[in-house]
């Protein structure tokens, strides 16, 4: 046991000294994740504002004014004015996404209701677009109740508790917190093993009679420290830039980072068990760490709405259970009972990825 | 004299290719045991084999008595191995890299810097101990190779062409200190291209497509194929194959 810890703590040191002497792994370790960070965090962006509205109105009376007056209320529509009854002149050349057509009687027919002829409003919509026109469609109708019967017998409020306003930001930077730590620790640690193998390092390494477990837990402690560094700049960074607030228990979120960033670490390690070569497991690496975390870890679409293989698979994804640790403690103040599950399912991955890893470690120099 | 390495029947395979066929022989105590060959004859195959970094097909290996298959691990720690290969850290110093090889081998700090010291002034090494490898040439990095193969004294040192390229000064000082090894009790495996180096050698073996096609001690050598010169007798022994 003795011996074991000091094999692990000379590769650990070892590391630590080709890290501080490579500038590459030391940008890709703290310059990415903040570039990341910042630059994802500012063009993913799921709210809709000033969506442009164009509103023929054949006969403007007060009523129609008024009705166009109530969408230009708050921020969410912007409407103007076009005399040109052809809509899709203005889709075409995508000017806009909403055209309302206003009846030349509405003004009448609204004020004075009659049996033969009812108000009528013609909302037609881009539905290529179709998350903008579903937007508009929730909308429209209430807008349009709102105006024309204010007297209602009952009145539904609706309050959205976590993340009261809606904030797609709130949504994303938890999430993109996962995704970036995750692509970093595999990337970083994907090299180690193979950039060995290429150096000709590992006939030193395995003349010596060390054992690949403690390659590889020796070759995990520095780069965790390293990815924890970087989780702490990303956090700070969504807490600054973004202002996203941290409801949670923070030691509960870094234990959990702590875990999670191992497993990755795991993963990227036993990518370059595999591989052996430094091109190949920057190759695999980058989709393994990417893509996955991308489109099946819960980050924008939803596991639920997924077809049940799916989300079986997403089960063995350690980003996927992060996220809801994360997006737990950010904004649910949630803490470790409420997600242990989750806590429990990103340790097992650790410790299975890693023991794979060590199985799958060549330890003869064939070639 | 007791046998230190004894090898029966020895035969490695990588698919198809053999690289060594069946060979067997021993080698005794403090005695220095030269491999001789062209490339690829199976020489630096035969070393990986005994310090267990290649399956072998068959046959068994015996390093002071225990069987070097089932023992691996427990025999690691007394074996030296310096590859052919640079398997140093170039981004690393000196000092960083014995320091390294030093506690893989259970080594304190105290001791593989003493040791270090006690190295380079044998073979009058005047790099400082604070250089990045990286910049160093290629005798340098031999005499770091070696010193990081023997740092921990281990008793028998496996030496893969350890003087290819380097000044002939620089192999004087190499062999200055592989005979003070010898004389110390170690006993060295050494494979070389050179034939002044070779007689050196207590023993010779010559290999050839992964057997061994003569082996004695250079001046039996010479008598055996009536030759003047160790090279001599190698180009009439080759001959007769």
């Amino acid at each position: 046991m003795k011996e074991t810890l000091k094999k692990i703590k000379a590769i650990a040191l070892k590391e630590y000294r080709h890290i501080m002497r490579d500038k590459f792994t030391l940008a890709m370790g703290f310059g990415l994740p903040l570039f990341l960070i910042i630059f994802f965090g500012f063009i993913i962006e799921l709210n809709y504002d000033k969506i442009s509205i164009f509103v023929k109105d054949a006969n403007p009376s007060a009523q129609s004014r008024a009705f166009v007056q109530k969408l230009s209320a708050g921020d969410l529509f912007k409407p103007q004015y076009v005399f040109s009854d052809d809509p899709v002149k203005y889709f075409e050349r995508n000017k806009t996404a909403v055209f309302i057509n206003i009846d030349r009687d509405f003004g009448k027919t609204i004020s004075y209701p009659q049996n033969d002829k009812r108000p009528q409003i013609q909302i037609l919509l881009d539905g290529s677009d179709n998350s903008k026109a579903g937007l508009v469609l929730s909308y429209i109708p209430s807008i349009i109740s709102n105006t024309y019967a204010p007297e209602q017998t009952y009145e539904i409020k609706m309050r959205f508790i976590y993340n009261g306003e809606l904030n797609s930001k709130y949504f994303i930077i938890p999430g993109l917190i996962v995704v970036i730590i995750g692509l970093i620790s595999i990337l970083l640690s994907s090299l180690t093993i193979a950039k060995e193998w290429e150096r000709g390092s590992m006939e030193l390494l395995l003349s010596t009679g060390i054992s690949p477990a403690e390659i590889i837990l020796g070759k995990i402690l520095p780069y965790m420290v390293m990815s924890l560094i970087a989780t702490v700049v990303v956090f700070f960074a969504a807490q600054i830039v973004f202002a996203v607030p941290f409801t949670g228990s923070f030691i509960f979120f870094f234990i959990s980072c702590c875990v999670f960033i191992a497993a990755c670490l795991g993963l990227g390690i036993f990518i370059s068990v595999i591989a052996k070569q430094q091109q190949l497991a920057m190759l695999i690496s980058m989709p393994v760490g990417l893509l996955p975390s991308m489109l099946l870890s819960g980050f924008v679409f939803p596991i639920e709405n997924m077809p049940l293989f799916f989300r079986i698979l997403t089960a063995v994804l350690p980003q996927r259970w992060l996220m809801e640790i994360c997006r737990g403690t950010f904004l649910r103040s949630a803490g470790f009972t409420d997600l242990i599950v989750p806590f429990l399912a990103l340790s097992c991955f650790c410790i299975f990825i890693i023991i794979l890893a060590s199985k799958k470690f060549k330890t003869d120099l064939e070639p | 004299m007791t046998k230190i390495l004894d090898i029966q029947n020895l035969t490695v395979k990588f698919g198809g290719f053999t690289a060594v066929d069946n060979i067997t022989f021993s080698v005794e105590k403090g005695e220095i045991f030269g491999f001789l060959g062209a490339n690829g004859a199976g020489k630096t195959t035969t070393i990986r084999a005994l310090c267990g970094l290649v399956n072998i097909s068959s046959g068994n290996m015996f390093i002071d008595g225990k069987d070097v298959s089932k023992n691996t691990k427990k025999l690691k720690p007394r074996i030296g191995y310096m590859s052919q290969k640079f398997t140093l850290y170039q981004d690393l110093t000196i000092k960083e890299n014995m320091l390294f090889s030093g506690a893989l081998y259970m080594m304190t700090e105290k001791e593989i810097l003493k040791r270090m010291k006690e190295l380079f002034e044998y073979v009058n090494f005047k790099e400082s101990p604070d250089e990045i490898v990286k910049s160093m040439s290629g005798g340098s990095k031999q005499i770091i190779s070696l010193a990081a193969s023997i740092l921990h004294n281990p008793e028998i040192v496996f030496l893969d062409e350890p003087t290819a390229g380097i000044s002939p000064v620089s192999r004087k000082l190499f062999w200055n200190l592989i005979s003070k090894l010898s004389s110390d009790g170690k006993t060295i495996f050494v494979t070389t291209h050179y034939m002044d180096e070779a007689e050196y050698c207590r023993r010779i073996a010559l290999m050839q497509n992964g057997r061994i096609i003569a082996l004695d001690s250079p001046q039996n050598l010479k008598t055996a194929s009536n030759a003047s010169n160790l090279e001599q007798a190698f180009i009439n022994f080759l001959d007769k194959k």
